[in-house]
């Protein structure tokens, strides 16, 4: 029987934002599905074999965190780009998605997407949180890769550059800067976004379509079930909030 | 002459609020500071201040430290200048101390000022003065949407701190033991050596600052007593809590007793939280120059405090109610561990309508930054979940193996006491948000009446 490999990948640095909600919430739904999983959490020091997975997930760190992770990974650019080129599922949440784009500040990172991350730009300020170089908001975004929307959080201190293959279209919050309608990248299997939230957690139907896709990719069959809190917690977020 | 003036104007409306709190449901706490100082700007630097000035600052615990060592220091005949109701903003600060300032001679009347301050308003409030001793009880996650990443509420303390102001600080917490790197200043460290419910592993990954800041090779722990707080040593450089100043061991909750550098002193709340204000109150009072025995008798002196409002019965069953803080994890978990430390069955109310009072940004990815796991325990009955975020909440502890202990409550003020009355056994806690309070309390108290 076929186990699904998931790597959380410096599970014990970049985890600022409840990221590892994330993974629960993947073992939760592949355990749901009858389908065994291994975890495999690994971070500076170990030596990665990145070829190994079904599932890569990095997670939300603080920009001490995001730097030591970005000194170590360089080193795995080869192996990274080959995964994501072979269509690897890839989730990358917070500022973790920074380190796959050209350059964070004056700094280099794996350069395997073409873009550019730099601080926030100006100071934000509104009713909550005054003078901030920080871009925080409940966010609503669409997406074509599901027909539900994304709901979460957004708290991060860079913008970035991205030019083209959007995970989300903004509909309330802050996008990929302080005035852009879009948000995150989405090419080959790659989802990278600066939303929090947990995102797989808030948002059931995402992390069903991830999961869906996996197991056919696998030859294992995916059963529907939406019985589960999940849902519930989602749909009262969109009826407390007035999300149409 | 305009000082005087604003130091009048602040008395007068502090008085005005003290008349008009039944019908204003407010203390007067923070007005006549914000319109003393917009009358005479930045008016608290011209001041004469007491020879000994403590701030206390830190994300959690700061107002327990700051009653303790109150109570300590007008214990040994200090007359002590302080905010009993905890506020700790800017205007706060400066309604305290023109309350007790000199209108004319400008000199404020106590031998000791004593202030808890928020993290980011160190520096406006000791702009001009400072601190001679400032104590920091913790750094963590809390209200990430307001201060962002731990390291920036480092990094504000930091560059707040004057190179006079001794600091007292928690060397158990890795980012507060960094200021003993990145200052000069005069360091009294302060740690729990070990605690029954401590840990040889973590209980998450989700640890802040858990690389040595010097040669970035990862902590090792002997004991992990919450989260990230615990006994460590950086394995390469040797770096981490030792040595000690000051340091707590024995502890017994159930008898209120601990020793400090092998003192014997008295808890006046039977949980963590409280040993570590103890702690922190015990090395700045002896820092200053107060004897061990005389602190310690101030301390054995001590009664349990608690807010009775917070702790009533329904028939048999006592309720305790806690004020949780949602958007700081390591704080909200501490809750549980002192709700698991209680002997006998019971059940748990949890819930908030808004993750915080200051704005609506209702972030709730902390709730996976909390080991909530740790509820899967026999005597834990029943989890109610209440309010807005009830269904999200009921998830996390869905996820945490919890299933068959979770009720979710759709209308708790009309449904709550029926629930819990005939649903769950045992005492009752709820941790649920401030905003929640009033409601709660009255929604339980339907079964007494």
């Amino acid at each position: 029987m076929k186990v699904i490999k998931i790597l959380h990948l410096y599970y014990d640095l970049m985890n600022l934002s409840g990221d590892s909600g994330n993974i629960t919430a993947l073992l939760e739904a592949f355990n749901k599905q009858n389908v065994k999983v291994k975890l495999d959490k690994l971070s500076i020091n170990d030596n990665i074999d990145f070829s190994k997975y079904d599932l890569i997930y990095i997670g939300d760190g603080s920009t001490n965190n995001q730097e030591l992770v970005r000194q170590d990974i360089l080193k795995y650019k080869d192996d990274i780009t080959k995964v994501i080129q072979n269509n690897i599922p890839f989730i990358a949440t917070g500022n973790s998605y920074e380190l796959f784009g050209n350059k964070i500040n004056d700094k280099k990172a794996l350069g395997i997407f073409n873009f550019n991350s730099y601080n926030v730009d100006k100071i934000i300020t509104d009713d909550y949180i005054q003078n901030s170089t920080r871009l925080v908001s409940e966010v609503v975004y669409e997406t074509d890769v599901i027909d539900k929307k994304v709901i979460g959080f957004t708290n991060h201190n860079h913008i970035n550059n991205i030019n083209g293959n959007y995970l989300f279209k903004v509909i309330k919050g802050f996008g990929n800067d302080s005035t852009s309608k879009n948000e995150g990248i989405h090419k080959y299997h790659f989802f990278g976004t600066y939303t929090l939230g947990p995102l797989l957690i808030r948002n059931p139907y995402l992390r069903d379509k991830i999961v869906k896709d996996i197991l056919i990719q696998n030859n294992i069959d995916y059963k529907e079930d939406k019985n589960n809190l999940a849902y519930k917690a989602y749909d009262k977020y969109l009826e407390n909030f007035n999300i149409n | 002459m305009k000082d005087t003036l604003a130091i009048i104007i602040n008395k007068s409306i502090s008085i005005i609020c003290k008349i008009l709190k039944p019908i204003l449901h407010k203390d007067g706490s923070v007005t006549p500071g914000y319109y003393a100082n917009k009358y005479s700007n930045n008016i608290i630097d011209r001041l004469k201040y007491p020879k000994i000035i403590i701030g206390v600052t830190g994300s959690s615990g700061k107002g327990s430290t700051t009653r303790l060592i109150a109570k300590i220091l007008e214990n040994n005949n200090y007359k002590v200048i302080w905010n009993k109701n905890g506020s700790n903003l800017y205007n706060a600060a400066v309604t305290l101390i023109l309350n007790h300032t000199n209108s004319f001679t400008k000199k404020i009347n106590g031998d000791v000022l004593l202030l808890e301050l928020d993290e980011s308003y160190i520096k406006s409030v000791f702009h001009k003065i400072n601190p001679t001793h400032l104590v920091i009880t913790n750094i963590t996650r809390d209200q990430v949407a307001r201060n962002g990443e731990p390291e920036l509420i480092y990094d504000k303390i930091l560059n707040s701190i004057d190179p006079s102001t001794t600091l007292i600080i928690n060397a158990n917490d890795p980012l507060t033991l960094r200021y003993s790197l990145d200052t000069n200043n005069k360091i009294v460290k302060y740690g729990i050596l070990k605690y029954k419910t401590d840990y040889k592993k973590p209980l998450s990954d989700t640890l802040d600052a858990a690389y040595c800041p010097i040669c970035h090779t990862k902590y090792k722990y002997d004991w992990y007593h919450y989260g990230n707080i615990g006994i460590f040593k950086c394995p390469k450089c040797k770096y981490g809590t030792f040595p000690l100043n000051y340091h707590a061991n024995d502890i017994n909750l159930a008898t209120k007793f601990m020793t400090i550098n092998e003192h014997i002193v008295k808890i006046d709340y039977p949980a963590i939280f409280t040993c570590y204000a103890t702690l922190a109150a015990y090395a700045l009072t002896n820092t200053i120059g107060i004897s061990d025995e005389n602190i310690m008798e101030s301390l054995n002196d001590n009664q349990e405090e608690f807010n009775s409002n917070n702790i009533f019965k329904i028939g048999r069953r006592r309720i305790e109610m806690i004020d949780s803080k949602p958007e700081n994890a390591l704080s909200y978990e501490q809750t549980i561990d002192y709700i698991l430390e209680q002997k006998g069955n019971l059940s748990i109310i949890i819930g908030f309508d808004n993750v915080s009072r200051r704005y609506s940004l209702n972030d709730i990815s902390w709730l996976y930054d909390i080991n909530f796991e740790k509820l899967n325990n026999p005597f834990v009955d029943k989890i109610f979940c209440i309010g807005r975020f009830r269904y999200d909440i009921a998830y996390r502890l869905e996820l945490a193996g919890l299933k068959d202990k979770i009720i979710i409550i759709d209308d708790y003020k009309k449904n709550l006491s029926y629930q819990v009355t005939h649903k769950s056994k045992g005492n009752i806690y709820t941790v649920i948000f401030v905003d929640m309070m009033d409601d709660v309390r009255n929604a339980l108290s339907e079964v007494n009446k």
